[in-house]
């Protein structure tokens, strides 16, 4: 796949704070691609460069093959853009509001019409096209915040935390919704800090900490780092069995960490499938009575917690 | 088109409101008051031992009281109209929103103006059935009613520029509100004050007609009040205007005197005031757009 956004050595400097340095990404047309961070770490610094919002110290972004710093109004055109906050107009219904933002994009009167209908029904708020914007709900404005990004039919999303403060039922809607703009041939790029989300819906991501960029890849290669490993989840049969198992296990070298909940051990463990089956004849050995035994899939939160600790390591 | 799109949604959110309904509301009953009391108080005072101003004059002094206190109001509604035009939308958290769109600085100005004026001329047409108990009386002439309207115009255009250049140089409303407002008090009497401060060291002491200096003129020609008071219909005869003398402003606002002035200063005041208010409009809109045009990056 062709990349459609690049930043090369991208920096930006608050005062004497660099709250991006040295960013080099790379997102592929078509993609949903995941900018993972804490608060503070340069997802919406990065965001905002990539909108032209902002202008980079140091480097150089590209967005659909025009540079933001030199061609502005070109990246525009090809982008739609959601902030993490943004307000709305709310004496307006959401079918006018549709309406000024596809003018103030110069999208033609002929056909506008169909376009914004279409546009309500991806959206799932074709019932709500003459409500006022004020009476939505915070899942119902950020869906309409992402029919906001469409009116000019752009190839690239860049949405600004798209699921912060929603509930989880409108977290889930937003996420098929995420899935059918990427399979209408749309880049989505999403920042986020809520990690377990984004692994689901992602197929790209890039994890940045303190303004640098720690990871970057497929979500599948992130996943497959054979480094990482899930922790060993053990569920006993009563907290006897689980006091037992506690006991047994912390003798062995290769667990490092054990957090117990009531019957249930999460187990750190190094090493890969043959310490797993060695421990669990250790605990039939010592006569724990074992009802679930596996080790819970690695998820971008633990590649994330992993990329931070070894660069905080490193520093 | 794009500027169709911020006038109509403006327009939209503007007119949604009770709020157009009470200024419109408001500014009728206040000029009806106006007029209705003028009118009262002529009767008793022509009826009274005094004698009184019924009969050919009564026409027009009801239409420079109206036309003087109208004046007035737009200039008291203006700012308020414009101050959080661009403000608002920084507040309101939709104005990066607005830049990355095609709109361009210029667009969103000259959108939100079209919008503020075209309300305001709503509200001004909107005090014409008050003006007609002037045709009552008769006594005005529809030229001086066309130049009045004329004035309005321009004084709003003004007075709306000003107040959106405020709005999009200020991070807060509260702020754009308290600029928007000094202007209106610089435009309608700061100019005032000035000219009447510069002409009083070159006023004769005794006889000879006075000397007007140019400076002064300019400052009168900026005032729109002083530029109305000239246009105005004056009913006791030349340079007999009792509510122009009660103000300490120079003789020449009566519009009796005009300054020996060449050049493009030696012209009515009330064209001055047109050109003068364009151009200041002009300046203002160019200010706004520049402070929020969309970023230039590089």
């Amino acid at each position: 796949m062709t990349p459609i956004i690049t930043t090369t050595h991208l920096g930006r400097r608050y005062g004497d704070t660099w709250a991006l340095r040295d960013l080099n990404l790379s997102i592929d047309e078509g993609s949903i691609f995941g900018l993972l961070g804490a608060n503070g770490a340069g997802k919406t610094t990065t965001l905002r460069i990539l909108t032209t919002s902002l202008a980079p110290s140091a480097g150089r972004a590209c967005v659909g093959g025009s540079d933001v710093a030199t061609h502005p109004r070109r990246v525009r055109r090809v982008l739609g853009y959601m902030p993490d906050s943004f307000g709305v107009y709310d004496d307006l219904t959401v079918l006018e509001y549709l309406d000024f933002y596809a003018t103030a994009h110069g999208v033609g009167r002929g056909g506008r019409r169909q376009l914004l209908d279409d546009l309500l029904s991806i959206v799932g708020l074709t019932d709500r096209r003459s409500s006022f914007v004020d009476v939505l709900s915070r899942g119902m404005k950020q869906r309409l915040g992402i029919a906001r990004c469409l009116v000019h039919d752009p190839p690239i999303l860049l949405l600004d935390e798209p699921a912060s403060g929603l509930d989880p039922l409108a977290r889930m809607e937003m996420q098929t919704l995420l899935r059918e703009l990427s399979q209408m041939g749309k880049t989505v790029v999403i920042s986020s800090h809520i990690l377990p989300e984004l692994g689901d819906i992602c197929t790209h991501a890039a994890i940045v900490h303190g303004g640098c960029l720690l990871l970057q890849g497929s979500v599948a290669e992130l996943l497959a780092e054979p480094s990482l490993s899930g922790p060993l989840q053990i569920r006993l049969v009563d907290e006897l069995s689980a006091r037992l198992a506690v006991e047994t296990l912390r003798r062995q070298p290769a667990v490092t960490g054990i957090t117990v909940n009531g019957a249930a051990l999460d187990v750190q463990a190094a090493g890969g499938p043959e310490v797993d089956a060695d421990l669990f004849v250790l605990l039939g050995r010592a006569g724990c009575r074992v009802l679930r035994y596996g080790r819970r899939p690695v998820s971008l939160e633990d590649v994330y917690f992993a990329a931070v600790r070894s660069s905080m390591e490193a520093a | 088109m794009t500027l169709v799109g911020v006038v109509s949604k403006d327009l939209l959110g503007r007119m949604r409101t009770w709020r157009p309904a009470l200024v419109i509301g408001l500014h009728l009953g206040i000029l009806a008051a106006i007029a209705l009391g003028q009118i009262y108080a002529t009767q008793v005072s022509a009826s009274g031992a005094y004698g009184g101003a019924q009969g050919p004059a009564q026409g027009p002094e009801l239409f420079n009281t109206l036309a003087s206190f109208e004046l007035l109001l737009i200039a008291f509604l203006t700012p308020a109209l414009t101050a959080a035009a661009i403000s608002g939308e920084r507040e309101r958290r939709t104005f990066e929103l607005l830049l990355l769109t095609r709109l361009s600085g210029i667009g969103i100005v000259a959108g939100k103006l079209v919008s503020t004026v075209g309300f305001l001329v709503v509200v001004i047409f909107g005090s014409l059935p008050v003006f007609s108990l002037v045709f009552l009386f008769g006594g005005v002439a529809p030229q001086t009613l066309l130049r009045i309207y004329l004035l309005y115009a321009t004084a709003a255009t003004a007075l709306a520029t000003g107040g959106i250049c405020a709005s999009a140089l200020s991070k807060r409303t509260q702020t754009s509100i308290a600029l928007s407002y000094a202007f209106a008090f610089l435009l309608v009497f700061g100019t005032t004050i000035a000219a009447t401060v510069l002409n009083a060291p070159t006023r004769p002491l005794t006889g000879g007609p006075p000397e007007v200096p140019t400076l002064a003129w300019i400052a009168s020609a900026a005032n729109p009040l002083d530029a109305l008071l000239s246009v105005l219909p004056n009913p006791g005869g030349p340079g007999v205007a009792p509510y122009v003398a009660m103000l300490p402003i120079p003789g020449f606002l009566t519009g009796v005197e005009q300054p020996p002035l060449a050049g493009i200063w030696h012209a009515p005041l009330w064209r001055l005031n047109v050109e003068i208010e364009g151009v200041l409009a002009l300046v203002f809109v160019l200010l706004a757009a520049c402070a929020v045009r969309p970023p230039r990056l590089r």
